[in-house]
C-alpha cells in the first residue's frame, strides 16, 4: 500500500542536507515500528521517496514523501507514530493513501511556493518585484561544466509578488520538478543585480511552503 | 548571528546538537555541569562508543547536566573567532567557560593541540596554575591518560581507569563541595584521596643534566604515592545505556555498538591497550542481546557492531552471533562482524552477514617471518594465514588484506623482505586451488603501519626508527614485491614519528605542544592539517630535543615519566616480557596459561576464570 506524506522541515534542522534527511526518516521509521516495505536483493533498502530535496539552509513547510508500507494503516496512526519519534524541526502534517494510478511525488511535482525576506538590502524594492511579470524575457548566463549557456528563465516565473513592504518579503511560484526547474537562488541574484545589490545568500530566510502539480492546467498541491 | 555563521560553514548540521536521544534538562535544575570534550570533529567524536556510555551515565544523576562539545572545523573556527563567539556546548548552545568541569577524552596523542585550541576558543586559560577559581576545573581520562605528564601541566585532573568506578562518588564530593563554598585546592586534596585521581600539581619532577627524571616526589601529603587505575569487576552488573545518540549528520560509525568484553587476553607486545585494560572481563550473551534490542528500537539503526579488542577470543561467540543473527536477520538489522580467525565457522557466519563478492578478509600478521612474530608475540603462523586464505579463497573470497608494522624491536632486512614474501606466498595459494574451486580473481592489500613504543608496554623502553629508517623500511619492502597483484599501502611517517615524541613525553613536552598550537598546529590527526615542520620548529624553540623522546634507548632503571601510574602490572614482568622478546621466546595468552603479569590485583576477570 503506498502513502503520501506531508511534512515540515524548520529551525535546526534547515541545516541538514538530503541525504541525512533520508537516513533521519528510515531511522524513524523503523524506531516508530512502521511495517515498510523493502527492495529486492542483498542489500534491500527501505521503499520511500521525496519529491525534491530541500536545499540546506532553507525551511520547508510542505514537503512530501512516499512510503510502501506492508500493510494497510490509519494514515493517522502514521502521523502519530512518527511524530512520537522525530526530532525538534521535522513535523509530519498529513498523510494519506495513494491510488493506484497516482504519479509518486517526484514525477507530479512542477511548480513550488516560496517565500523570502530580502531585508538586508535596505532599498525599496517594491517596483522591481512588480516590473518582472511584464518583462518578456529575462535572459541569464548559466554557467554549465564546460560552456555558459544562456537561458531565459522569465517562463518558469508563474507569480511573483511583494508580500510585506516593511520588512522587505516577496512570494514567488516558480517552476520546479524533474522537468522545468529554477532554482530560487537564481531568481534572487537577478532581482538583486536589478536593485545593484550583492546577493548574500547567508542573509535572507528562505521558506518553501507548498509544492504543486498540475491537473488541467491548474496548480493543485501535491497533498491532494 | 549563529544561524547566519552556520549557513557559511560545511556541515552546519555539526554544530547544531538536537540529535536523536540527546538529553535536555534545564541548567538552572541541576548543581553540576560537565562539558564532555572530545577534541576532534563531530562525526569522529560521535562514532565513539565511551563517549555514548558516559554521556548517559553522566545523565542518569539528576544534579548532573553532561553536555557535548566537539572541537570545531577550522572554516567553523575562523567564523567564531572573527565574531566573538566563545566555544559553546551542542545541548544548550551555552559558552562552556561557566561550567563545573570540562571533561576531555584522551583517545590518541595527535590530539593534543586540540585541546589546546578548544581551551583557547572557550577563553579558559591554558595553563593550570593560571586558572582561576571562576574558571571550569579540566579534567581528562582515556588511554593516553596513562601517560598523563605531556598534559599535566594543562590539566588539572586525571581520571586514570573507567569512568564507571568512581565518577559518582568524585561529582558527590564535588558536590557537596561546591555547597560549602570551598576553594578549588581544598577540593583537589579530597579527590586525590579517590582512587585512580591524579592531580598533578601535587607532584614535583626533578631533572638530570641529560634530561632524565632524577626524582618524582610528592608535594602535598594528601595525594597517593602512586595512582592505581580503577576497573569495573563485574561487567554484568555495570551501567550500559539502553539508547544511544543518534547524529542527524553522517558520522564514520551510524551503529548500534555492544562492548562484548574489555581488556584482552593475547599479550601483544607492542599493544598499549592489550596492557592497560587488563584483565579480560566479559558480559554474557543475553545481556548483550538484549542490550542489543534496546539500543536498536531507540535509535533506528540499521547496523549492529561488536566491539572489543580481539572479539573472536569472546567464549560465549557462537551463542552471541547466532542470537543476533536470530533476533534481527529478519528485522533488516545487519551485523558488522570483526576481524576475526578465519575458520569453518566463521566463514559461514560472514556468509550469512555480508555479500561475499564485495568484502575482504584481513589478516594482522604485523611482522613477515615467524621469527619477529614470536618477538612481538603475535600468536598467528603462516600456516594459519594460509590456510584460512586458502578457506576464503574456496569460499568465493576474492580479497584479502594483510596489516604489518614495520620499525619492530630486532626487525632485520630477513624480515621486511619476509613481507612481501608472505604476500606473494597468499597468491601462490591462490594459484594452488583448482580454477573451477577458487574465487574469479585475487587482489592483496598489503598495508604497513610506523611501530610506535607506547608506555605501559615491554617495548617502553625501545628506541623507535627514526624518520629516515622508516622511509627506507618502506622502500625496501616495496622494491620486494613480486606480484601485480600485491597493492602496497604505507602509513605517513611523520605523523607517527611525531606520536613517537608525544606518546612517551614527559612534563616539559607540555612547552613545546603550546608552542606548536601557538604555532598554527591542530587536527594534527589529519593528513591534509598535519605540518611536521611546526612540531620540529616547536620542539626547537622550546629547546627540547624529539629524538631524546622517539629514538632513544632507555635503561630499565630509568625513572619513567609514567612510573607514578599503576595499571596493576608490575614492571617486573614487562621487564621480563622484554627479555623474553629478545629471545624469541613467546608468551601464552591468559586462558592458556597465566603469566603472572599482577593484574590479578583486580580481583574479577580472566585471572579468576575455572581454567579447563
Ligand atoms: S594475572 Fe594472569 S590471567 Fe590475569 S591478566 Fe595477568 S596474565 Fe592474564
Amino acid at each position: 500500500m503506498k502513502y503520501r506524506i506531508k511534512f515540515s522541515k524548520f529551525g535546526k534542522m534547515r541545516f541538514i542536507g538530503h541525504l541525512d534527511l533520508l537516513n533521519l526518516f528510515q531511522r524513524a521509521i523503523k524506531r516508530a515500528d512502521i511495517p515498510i516495505s523493502y527492495s529486492k536483493g542483498f542489500n534491500p533498502h527501505q521503499l520511500i521517496s521525496f519529491a525534491i530535496p530541500l536545499p540546506i539552509g532553507m525551511n520547508g513547510y510542505g514537503e512530501y514523501a512516499d512510503l510502501n508500507i506492508k500493510d494497510e494503516i490509519e494514515p493517522e496512526y502514521i502521523i502519530k507514530k512518527l511524530n512520537n519519534v522525530m526530532p525538534e524541526g521535522i513535523c509530519i502534517i498529513n498523510a494519506r493513501i495513494l491510488d493506484n494510478n497516482e504519479k509518486n511525488c517526484a514525477a507530479a511535482l512542477c511548480a513550488a511556493d516560496y517565500e523570502t525576506d530580502l531585508n538586508y538590502i535596505k532599498k525599496d524594492f517594491n517596483k522591481t518585484i512588480e516590473s518582472i511579470l511584464f518583462q518578456k524575457e529575462i535572459n541569464l548566463e548559466k554557467k554549465g561544466r564546460k560552456k555558459v549557456r544562456i537561458v531565459d528563465i522569465r517562463p518558469l516565473i508563474y507569480d511573483i509578488k511583494v508580500s510585506d513592504t516593511e520588512n522587505r518579503k516577496l512570494k514567488f511560484l516558480i517552476a520546479t520538478g524533474s522537468k522545468e526547474n529554477l532554482k530560487p537562488d537564481l531568481l534572487l541574484e537577478y532581482i538583486c543585480k536589478l536593485l545593484d545589490v550583492e546577493y548574500i545568500p547567508y542573509k535572507v530566510n528562505i521558506s518553501r511552503n507548498e509544492l504543486y502539480r498540475n491537473e488541467n492546467n491548474k496548480f493543485v498541491n501535491l497533498f491532494l | 548571528m549563529i544561524d547566519e555563521i552556520l549557513l557559511q560553514v560545511e556541515k552546519p548540521g555539526r554544530y547544531i546538537g538536537n540529535e536523536i536521544n540527546m538529553v535536555s534538562k534545564n541548567p538552572s535544575d541541576v548543581d553540576i555541569r560537565f562539558a564532555f570534550c572530545f577534541p576532534d570533529v563531530y562525526e569522529v567524536g560521535m562514532s565513539h562508543i565511551g563517549l555514548q556510555i558516559l554521556y548517559f551515565f553522566f545523565n542518569r544523576r539528576n544534579d548532573t547536566y553532561c553536555e557535548r562539545v566537539f572541537a570545531p572545523w577550522t572554516d567553523m573556527e575562523e567564523l567564531m573567532r572573527k565574531h566573538n563567539i566563545p566555544l559553546f556546548a551542542l545541548e544548550t548552545g551555552d559558552s562552556i567557560n561557566k561550567f563545573d568541569f570540562v571533561g576531555f577524552t584522551l583517545q590518541y596523542e595527535m590530539s593534543y593541540s586540540n585541546i589546546i585550541n578548544m581551551l583557547n576558543l572557550a577563553g579558559i586559560s591554558i595553563w593550570s596554575k593560571d586558572r582561576t577559581e571562576d574558571e571550569p576545573i579540566i579534567i581528562a581520562g582515556g588511554p593516553c591518560a596513562y601517560n598523563p605528564e605531556p598534559l599535566a601541566d594543562i590539566i588539572d585532573i586525571f581520571y586514570i581507569g573507567e569512568g564507571e568506578v568512581n565518577y559518582d562518588e568524585f561529582l558527590d564530593i564535588y558536590k557537596q563541595y561546591k555547597k560549602q563554598g570551598k576553594s578549588k585546592k581544598e577540593f583537589f586534596e579530597r579527590a586525590a584521596k579517590i582512587e585512580g585521581i591524579y592531580i598533578p600539581c601535587f607532584y614535583d619532577v626533578e631533572y638530570k643534566e641529560n634530561g632524565e627524571i632524577k626524582e618524582f616526589k610528592r608535594n602535598n601529603i594528601n595525594a597517593p604515592k602512586k595512582i592505581k587505575k580503577v576497573i569495573v569487576k563485574e561487567l554484568n552488573n555495570v551501567f550500559y545505556p539502553d539508547k544511544q545518540l543518534v547524529p542527524l549528520i553522517e558520522t564514520v560509525h551510524d551503529r548500534v555498538t555492544l562492548e562484548v568484553f574489555r581488556g584482552c587476553i593475547r599479550g601483544c607486545r607492542f599493544c598499549q591497550a592489550g596492557y592497560i585494560y587488563r584483565p579480560v572481563r566479559e558480559k554474557h550473551s543475553e545481556r548483550l542481546i538484549n542490550d542489543a534490542k534496546s539500543l536498536v528500537k531507540y535509535s533506528g539503526h540499521e547496523e549492529i557492531s561488536l566491539s572489543s579488542l580481539s572479539t573472536g577470543d569472546y567464549r560465549e561467540f557462537k551463542e552471541l552471533s547466532q542470537g543476533l543473527l536470530e533476533e534481527f536477520s529478519k528485522k533488516n538489522v545487519n551485523i558488522a562482524l570483526p576481524s576475526l580467525r578465519i575458520d569453518a565457522f566463521t566463514l559461514e557466519l560472514m556468509k550469512k552477514v555480508q555479500e561475499v563478492r564485495k568484502s575482504s578478509l584481513t589478516f594482522a600478521p604485523e611482522a613477515g617471518t615467524q621469527r619477529l612474530r614470536d618477538v612481538i608475540n603475535k600468536g598467528i603462523t603462516e600456516k594459519e594465514i594460509l590456510d584460512g586464505c586458502r578457506l576464503a579463497f574456496e569460499g568465493g573470497w576474492s580479497r584479502v588484506k594483510l596489516y604489518f608494522m614495520v620499525g619492530l624491536p630486532t626487525e632485520t632486512e630477513d624480515d621486511l623482505a619476509g613481507i612481501a614474501k608472505l604476500s606473494t606466498k597468499v597468491i601462490e595459494e591462490y594459484y594452488s586451488i583448482p580454477k573451477e574451486k577458487r574465487s574469479k580473481s585475487i587482489c592483496v592489500v598489503l598495508s604497513s603501519s610506523c611501530f610506535v613504543p607506547k608506555p605501559f608496554t615491554p617495548f617502553q623502553w625501545e628506541p623507535q626508527d627514526t624518520y629516515e629508517q622508516f622511509l627506507k623500511k618502506q622502500k625496501f619492502v616495496k622494491a620486494n614485491l613480486e606480484k601485480k597483484q600485491v597493492k602496497y599501502n604505507y602509513h605517513e611517517v611523520q605523523l607517527s614519528s611525531m606520536e613517537g615524541v608525544l606518546a612517551r613525553g614527559d612534563r616539559k613536552v607540555a612547552k613545546a605542544i603550546v608552542k606548536a598550537w601557538e604555532l598554527g598546529a591542530k587536527f594534527d590527526g589529519w593528513n591534509e592539517h598535519f605540518k611536521y615542520d611546526i612540531w620540529t620548529k616547536a620542539f626547537e624553540d622550546t629547546g627540547l630535543s624529539m629524538e631524546f623522546y622517539a629514538n632513544r634507548k632507555r635503561s630499565y632503571d630509568e625513572i619513567l615519566p609514567w612510573d607514578h601510574i599503576s595499571i596493576g602490572i608490575s614492571k617486573q614482568f614487562f621487564i621480563k616480557e622484554m627479555e623474553k622478546a629478545k629471545k624469541g621466546e613467546i608468551t601464552l595468552n591468559c586462558r592458556t596459561e597465566c603469566a603472572n603479569c599482577g593484574a590479578k590485583c583486580f580481583e574479577g576477570g580472566v585471572c579468576y576464570e575455572v581454567q579447563n
